[in-house]
C-alpha cells in the first residue's frame, strides 16, 4: 500500500487524562432462556474507558465477551446491568451514531448490491448528499483497492473483499470513533497490513479506534492500550508497552560481527558479569517476507482478480470531528462526560429520537468542573451506577490508574497471563 | 478504437441518423424518391451496425446495457409479432405487443423510482434497497410472470360463438383477481422476508448502528414496498386497459352485444335505488305496520299510539326492510311506478348533447318539413354523423340496409325506422342519445308463486311511452335500456312496471337494493379502473404493514404463515364467519351483540340441560373463532373486482372506507404494536 499522505494531520498522542469517549461501569450482560432463567453471563461487571485519539485493543479468546461488549456499546444489545456512555450519550442515541463507524466481526452485506451500491446505501443512512456521497465512495473504493470491482455484486466477493467493503462503509461518515471487530479476519497478509496501516493513519488523524481481536500480532502492532478479557471479565489492562516489556531481560542488536567471533563476545560479556547469555541471528518475520514477494510481483505487473492493494488513505477522513455540532475542545468534552455522568440516569426506554439526549457541552450553561483525579472519577462513577464507591479493587481486575506509568505492572506476570489466555507458549 | 468512448459512439449514431433523415428528405424534395430510399436505406444499415457495435463494445457501461436490453426486447417482440402475423393470430400479436410495453414500462418505472430515491436520507436509502432486493431476488418476477402470461391468456377465452360482453366481463373479473392475489402474495413474502431475513443474516448490525431510528427502518421498508406496489399496479392496470381495448375490437355477436361491451361493461355506472313517487308513502306504510305489530305484540313493540321512536332501532330496521320489500312487489293486475331520483347530471349531459345536435341539424338545413323535404333534410343531417344515408329509399329499405351494416349502432336504426315526420327536438334527442349510453334498469325478478315456463313477463313504460323488454328468467339479472331523454326536468325518472292480469302470473317481487336498480353511466372505464386499483393498493398497504410487523418480531416462516393466515381470513371473512355460524350454531352476526350473547347463553344452557356436550364444545370453538375474527379486518367491504367487471362504478366511499379502516385503523394498530415490540428488540440478541 502506498501510504503517501497528501493532507497530513497533526497526531494527537493519547494522554492518560484525555477525555473518555467510551465509558462503561459495571457493565453486565446475561443471556436468558425463554423462561428468563440466566443461561450465560457473557459480560460480567466490566469497567472500561476509551480515550480520545487512542487505539484501544479489546482482546480475548473466542467467547470471552468482546463482541457482546461492543454490541452493547453500539446499542445492538441492552445491558443487563451497569452503565454505558458513548460520547456522553446512551448507546441507543441515534444522533451519536453519526460520529461512529463500525465494522462487525463479519461483513453482513446485501449480496444483491454491488460494491458501489452498498456504499451508496450506507452513505444515505448518514444523510450524505448525492455529490458528497459519490466523492467519498470513489475515494474509499480506491483506498481499499476495489475500484475495479465497484459494479460487481458483493455476493460474488471473496471474504477479504467483503471485509474491505465493510471497512469502507465504516469510514464513509468520517467517524470520530471507529469500532472494528476482528477487522483482519479472512484477510490475506497484504490486506491485513493495509488495514493496520489504515488504523495507524487514522490514529495520526486524531481518530479514536476500538479494536477487538484475538489476532495478537495485529493488535500489538497498532494499539496504545489493551484490555484482555476472559470469561466475561477484564483480566488485565494497560498500555501495550508496559504490559509486554520484560524488564528482566535485555536484547542487544548489532550489525554483522566483523573482527570478533561469537565466542569472544560471550567471553567478554561473561567477564563483565552478564549471565543467562545467548546469541542468535534475528529472523525476518514471515509476514514481511510474504509482503516483499507480493510487492515484487506487483512491481512486475502480475495481475489478480481479487482485491488489489489499496491506495492512499481517503483525504476526507479529517483530523478533526466530522460533525460540526459535535466538534469541541477535548477539555469541553471531558467536562461534558463528567457532567453527564453526574446526572446520568438510564431511562427505561432507549432514546431513539434524534437529539433526544442533548449534549451537556452545548445545553448546560455551567457544567460542573471536571475532576481529573481517580478519586473524583470513582465518586462520579458511583453516582453513575447508583452504588457506593468500592472500598477495595476487585482481586482479579486492577483498577485503571490515572497515570499508568506511575505504577508499572509486573511485566513477567502480565506476559504470563497473556500467554495463558491466548494458549500461546511463553516466549523463550 | 480505444479513443472512442460511449459518448462518442452516441454522438456518431445520432449524427448518422440525422444525416440519413436529412438526405432522405432532401432527395425526396428534389424529386428523387428512389434515390432517397436507396441512400437512406444504406445509411440506416450503417447506423444499425454502428448501434449494435457500440452496444456490444460498451455493454459493461450500465446505460449502454440498458439500451442494449431495450433493443433486444423490441427486436424479439418484432420477430414474434411478425411470426404471429404470418400465422394469422391477431390475439397473439396484441398479447406480444402489450406484454412488451408492460415490460418496458416496468423497467422504466423501476428506474424512475431509483432516480427518485437518490436523496441522502435513511428512509429513502432503506426504501431503495428494499426495491433492489425485490427485483434482484426475483420476487417481482413472480408477479410479472403471472401478469405477463395471465393477461394475454385471459383474452383468449373469447370464442366466436360467445357473447363478447361476457368474455370482457370474465377478463376484467379474473384479471383484477390475478393482479390482486399475486401482488398480495408478493407483498406478504417481501415484507415478511425483508426484516426477518436481515436479522437472520445480520445486515441490521450495519443498518442499526448508523443514525437510523427504528421507525426510520420500518418506514423505509414500508415506503419501498408501497412504491414498488404502486409501479407494478400502474403497469398491470395499463395491461388491463390495453387488453380491454383490444377486446373491444373483437367481433361482437350483434350490435346489442357491442353496445353492451362499450356502454355496460367497459363503463362506470353508478346505481340509484327507487323510491315511491309519493315520498311519504313508505313512512305511512311503516307507521301502519308498526301499529299492526303493536296490536299483536305490545310487549316487544310498545302500545298503539306510542311514538314510533320507542321501537328499538333493530326492530325498526327489520320492519323497514319488510315494508320496502312489500312495496317493491307488483301484484297481478297492478301497475306500480318507481321513481329514480338524482339524475340531474345525466339530464344536463343529454340536454347539452341535444342542443349541440340541434345546432348541427339546423346548420345542415334540416327543418320540420313534411314529405320528401323531411327525408332529404334528414339524410343531409345524418351525413354529419357518419351514418350512411340512402336518399330516395323508403324507410323500411333504409332500415334493412342499416341492419346489414353491422358497425352501425342500434339507435341509428331506431331513428331511421321512425314513422313519418318527427319534430326536430325528437330527432336531436335520438341522435344525442346515440352518442351516450342509455340509462339501464337492472332487474332481478322473483315470483311469489310458480311460473309455468320460468319466465317473468312485465310491461315497462315511462309516462305514455312504452319501453320494450323481452321476457325475463326468474332470479337472474336483466337490463332494460331507457333513453336518457326520458329523465324529467327535475332529474327524476318515473318507471312504471305493470304485471298485467292477462298474463296470469303471480305477484312479482324485487329484492330491496339489488333487485331493482338504475344504472347510470357516471364515469369512464379508465377512472373506474383507477378506483379499482386504488382499493387494491390500499389493501396492499395494509398487507405490507402486516408483513413488516410480523417480520420485525418473528422469523421468516412464522411471520409469513401468520401474515398469510390473516390475509386469507380477511379475504374470506364473510365466508369464514358464515362457516363458523353453521358449524357452531352461533347466533347471526347481524344481530346486536347483546342479542347474540343472550341467544348464545340460551342455546348453551339448553344444550347443557339436554346433555349435548358435543354441541357445547362446538359453541365454545365458535366463541373463540368469533373472538379471533374480531382481531382481523374484513376485506369483504373492499372488494371492487365484481363491480368493476360488471361495469359498475366503484364508489369513492369504498376507497375512503378502505383507507380509513385498513390504513388508518388496522394498519395503525398492527404497525403500532409491531413498532413497540420492535423498538425493544435487541438486534444482536442470541436466540436459541
Amino acid at each position: 500500500m502506498t501510504t503517501t499522505q497528501t493532507n497530513p494531520a497533526p497526531t494527537t498522542p493519547p494522554t492518560p487524562d484525555a477525555p473518555p469517549i467510551i465509558k462503561c461501569v459495571g457493565l453486565t450482560k446475561v443471556f436468558k432462556d425463554f423462561w428468563l432463567r440466566p443461561r450465560v453471563t457473557a459480560v460480567d461487571a466490566i469497567d472500561l474507558d476509551v480515550r480520545r485519539g487512542e487505539v484501544f485493543g479489546l482482546l480475548g479468546p473466542n467467547g470471552s465477551g468482546k463482541s457482546t461488549t461492543i454490541k452493547m456499546l453500539l446499542g445492538l444489545l441492552q445491558p443487563t446491568a451497569g452503565k454505558i456512555a458513548v460520547f456522553s450519550k446512551l448507546p441507543t442515541d441515534v444522533a451519536t451514531k453519526k460520529r461512529i463507524g463500525y465494522l462487525p466481526e463479519e461483513s453482513y452485506l446485501y449480496k444483491f448490491l454491488t460494491a458501489r451500491e452498498t456504499l451508496e446505501y450506507y452513505g444515505k443512512l448518514f444523510h450524505l448528499p448525492t455529490q458528497l456521497r459519490k466523492q467519498r465512495i470513489d475515494t474509499l473504493l480506491e483506498m481499499v483497492g476495489l475500484e475495479h470491482a465497484a459494479r460487481r455484486p458483493v455476493g460474488e466477493f471473496s471474504k477479504g473483499m467483503t471485509r474491505k467493503i465493510g471497512l469502507a462503509q465504516a469510514l464513509i461518515n468520517d467517524p470520530e470513533l471507529l469500532i472494528l471487530d476482528e477487522p483482519t479476519s479472512g484477510m490475506d497478509p497484504i490486506a491485513t497490513a493495509d488495514v493496520k496501516r489504515v488504523i495507524l493513519q487514522l490514529k495520526e488523524r486524531g481518530k479514536t479506534v476500538l479494536l477487538c481481536s484475538h489476532l495478537l500480532a495485529d493488535v500489538e502492532d497498532v494499539t496504545d492500550r489493551v484490555a484482555i478479557m476472559f470469561g466475561g471479565k477484564v483480566r488485565q489492562r494497560g498500555p501495550v508497552n508496559d504490559l509486554l516489556t520484560q524488564s528482566q531481560q535485555t536484547t542487544i542488536t548489532t550489525g554483522p560481527l566483523a573482527g570478533i567471533s561469537e565466542e569472544q563476545l560471550v567471553t567478554t560479556l561473561e567477564s563483565a558479569g552478564v549471565t543467562d547469555l545467548s546469541i542468535s541471528h534475528p529472523r525476518m518475520k514471515l509476514e514481511q517476507l510474504f509482503l516483499d514477494i507480493v510487492a515484487q510481483a506487483q512491481a512486475e505487473g502480475v495481475g489478480t482478480a481479487g482485491a488489489k492493494s489499496g491506495g492512499r488513505i481517503a483525504d476526507f477522513l479529517s483530523a478533526g470531528q466530522s460533525d460540526p455540532q459535535a466538534a469541541s475542545q477535548p477539555e469541553a468534552d471531558a467536562e461534558a462526560v463528567l457532567a453527564n455522568l453526574q446526572r446520568f440516569d438510564t431511562p427505561d426506554e432507549p432514546a431513539e429520537a434524534e437529539g433526544s439526549a442533548p449534549a451537556a457541552d452545548t445545553d448546560s450553561p455551567t457544567p460542573p468542573p471536571p475532576d481529573p483525579t481517580p478519586a473524583g472519577d470513582e465518586a462520579l462513577l458511583a453516582q453513575l451506577t447508583g452504588q457506593a464507591p468500592p472500598t477495595s479493587p476487585p482481586t482479579e481486575t486492577p483498577k485503571p490508574q490515572a497515570d499508568p506509568a506511575a505504577v508499572p505492572p509486573p511485566a513477567e506476570a502480565d506476559q504470563g497471563v497473556l500467554d495463558d489466555l491466548m494458549g500461546r507458549k511463553p516466549s523463550e | 478504437m480505444n479513443a472512442i468512448g460511449p459518448r462518442t459512439w452516441t454522438i456518431v449514431y445520432g449524427s448518422l441518423l440525422a444525416v440519413t433523415l436529412g438526405l432522405y428528405f432532401l432527395l425526396v424534395g428534389q424529386g428523387h424518391p428512389e434515390a432517397a430510399r436507396a441512400v437512406s436505406g444504406s445509411l440506416a444499415t450503417v447506423a444499425w451496425g454502428w448501434l449494435i457495435f457500440g452496444v456490444i463494445r460498451w455493454w459493461s457501461v450500465p446505460w449502454v446495457a440498458t439500451v442494449g436490453r431495450l433493443i433486444i426486447t423490441l427486436k424479439a417482440a418484432g420477430v414474434l409479432v411478425w411470426f404471429f402475423n404470418a400465422l394469422g393470430w391477431p390475439g397473439a400479436q396484441a398479447g406480444v405487443l402489450a406484454t412488451t410495453l408492460m415490460l418496458i414500462a416496468t423497467v422504466g418505472g423501476l428506474k424512475l423510482l431509483r432516480l427518485a430515491l437518490r436523496l441522502g436520507h435513511p428512509i429513502i436509502g432503506i426504501a431503495g434497497t428494499l426495491i433492489d432486493e425485490a427485483v434482484r431476488m426475483k420476487l417481482v418476477h413472480i408477479f410479472l410472470g403471472t401478469v405477463f402470461i395471465g393477461l394475454p391468456l385471459l383474452t383468449l377465452t373469447h370464442g366466436s360463438e360467445s357473447r363478447l360482453a361476457y368474455s370482457v366481463q370474465t377478463f376484467l373479473s379474473w384479471s383484477t383477481l390475478l393482479i390482486g392475489m399475486s401482488l398480495s402474495l408478493m407483498t406478504i413474502l417481501l415484507a415478511a422476508r425483508s426484516i426477518s431475513n436481515e436479522f437472520d443474516q445480520k445486515q441490521v448490525f450495519f443498518t442499526l448502528t448508523k443514525p437510523v431510528a427504528r421507525w426510520h427502518y420500518l418506514a423505509g421498508k414500508l415506503l419501498g414496498i408501497v412504491l414498488l406496489n404502486t409501479v407494478l399496479l400502474v403497469v398491470a392496470g395499463g395491461g388491463v386497459y390495453g387488453f380491454a381495448q383490444y377486446m373491444r375490437t373483437l367481433d361482437a355477436l350483434d350490435p346489442l352485444d357491442e353496445l353492451a361491451v362499450n356502454d355496460q361493461t367497459l363503463a362506470a355506472r353508478q346505481t340509484v335505488s327507487p323510491i315511491p313517487v309519493d315520498e311519504t308513502l313508505l313512512n305511512d306504510l311503516l307507521a301502519r305496520r308498526v301499529e299492526a305489530l303493536r296490536n299483536e305484540n305490545p310487549v316487544r313493540y310498545g302500545n298503539p299510539g306510542d311514538p314510533i321512536t320507542d321501537v328499538s332501532p333493530n326492530d325498526i330496521r327489520e320492519i323497514q326492510a319488510r315494508v320496502i320489500a312489500n312495496w317493491s312487489a307488483v301484484a297481478p293486475g297492478q301497475r306500480k311506478t318507481f321513481r329514480f331520483t338524482g339524475l340531474e347530471q345525466a339530464a344536463q349531459r343529454n340536454q347539452a348533447a341535444r342542443q349541440q345536435v340541434e345546432q348541427i341539424l339546423t346548420d345542415a338545413g334540416f327543418e320540420d318539413d313534411e314529405g320528401d323535404t323531411y327525408l332529404r333534410g334528414l339524410n343531409r343531417a345524418m351525413a354529419n354523423f357518419g351514418v350512411v344515408v340512402y336518399p330516395g329509399l323508403p324507410l323500411d329499405e333504409v332500415e334493412r340496409r342499416l341492419t346489414a351494416e353491422t358497425d352501425k349502432r342500434p339507435l341509428f336504426k331506431q331513428l331511421i325506422t321512425l314513422n313519418g315526420e318527427v319534430p326536430l327536438r325528437t330527432i336531436a334527442n335520438l341522435l344525442a342519445t346515440s352518442y351516450q349510453a342509455p340509462l339501464q334498469v337492472r332487474i332481478v325478478p322473483e315470483s311469489a308463486g310458480r311460473l309455468e315456463d320460468g319466465l317473468v313477463r312485465l310491461r315497462f313504460s315511462v309516462g305514455p311511452w312504452p319501453i320494450p323488454a323481452p321476457p325475463m328468467s326468474e332470479g337472474d339479472a336483466h337490463v332494460v335500456n331507457i333513453p336518457v331523454y326520458r329523465i324529467d326536468d327535475d332529474g327524476n325518472l318515473d318507471l312504471t312496471i305493470e304485471n298485467s292480469e292477462s298474463l296470469e302470473q303471480p305477484s312479482i317481487t324485487f329484492t330491496p337494493r339489488e333487485g331493482l336498480l338504475l344504472l347510470e353511466n357516471a364515469g369512464t372505464f379508465v377512472g373506474n379502473l383507477a378506483r379499482t386499483l386504488s382499493v387494491i393498493w390500499v389493501r396492499l398497504v395494509f398487507l405490507a404493514v402486516l408483513g413488516l410487523g410480523a417480520g420485525s418480531i418473528l422469523s421468516f416462516p412464522v411471520a409469513t404463515l401468520l401474515a398469510l393466515l390473516v390475509y386469507s381470513v380477511a379475504a374470506g371473512s364473510s365466508f369464514v364467519s358464515e362457516s363458523i355460524g353453521f358449524y357452531t350454531y352461533f347466533p347471526d352476526s347481524d344481530l346486536p351483540y347483546r342479542e347474540q350473547l343472550a341467544l348464545f347463553w340460551e342455546r348453551l344452557t339448553s344444550n347443557l340441560s339436554e346433555g349435548e356436550y358435543a354441541d357445547v364444545l362446538k359453541m365454545f370453538i365458535g366463541l373463540v373463532a368469533k373472538g379471533a375474527m374480531l382481531l382481523i379486518p374484513s376485506f369483504a367491504d373492499y372488494h371492487p373486482g365484481p363491480l368493476f367487471a360488471a361495469g359498475r362504478q366503484v364508489p369513492l366511499s369504498m376507497i375512503s372506507g378502505a383507507a380509513v379502516w385498513l390504513i388508518g385503523v388496522w394498519s395503525a394498530v398492527f404497525g403500532g404494536i409491531a413498532y413497540l415490540l420492535f423498538r425493544r428488540r435487541e438486534a444482536a440478541r442470541v436466540t436459541v
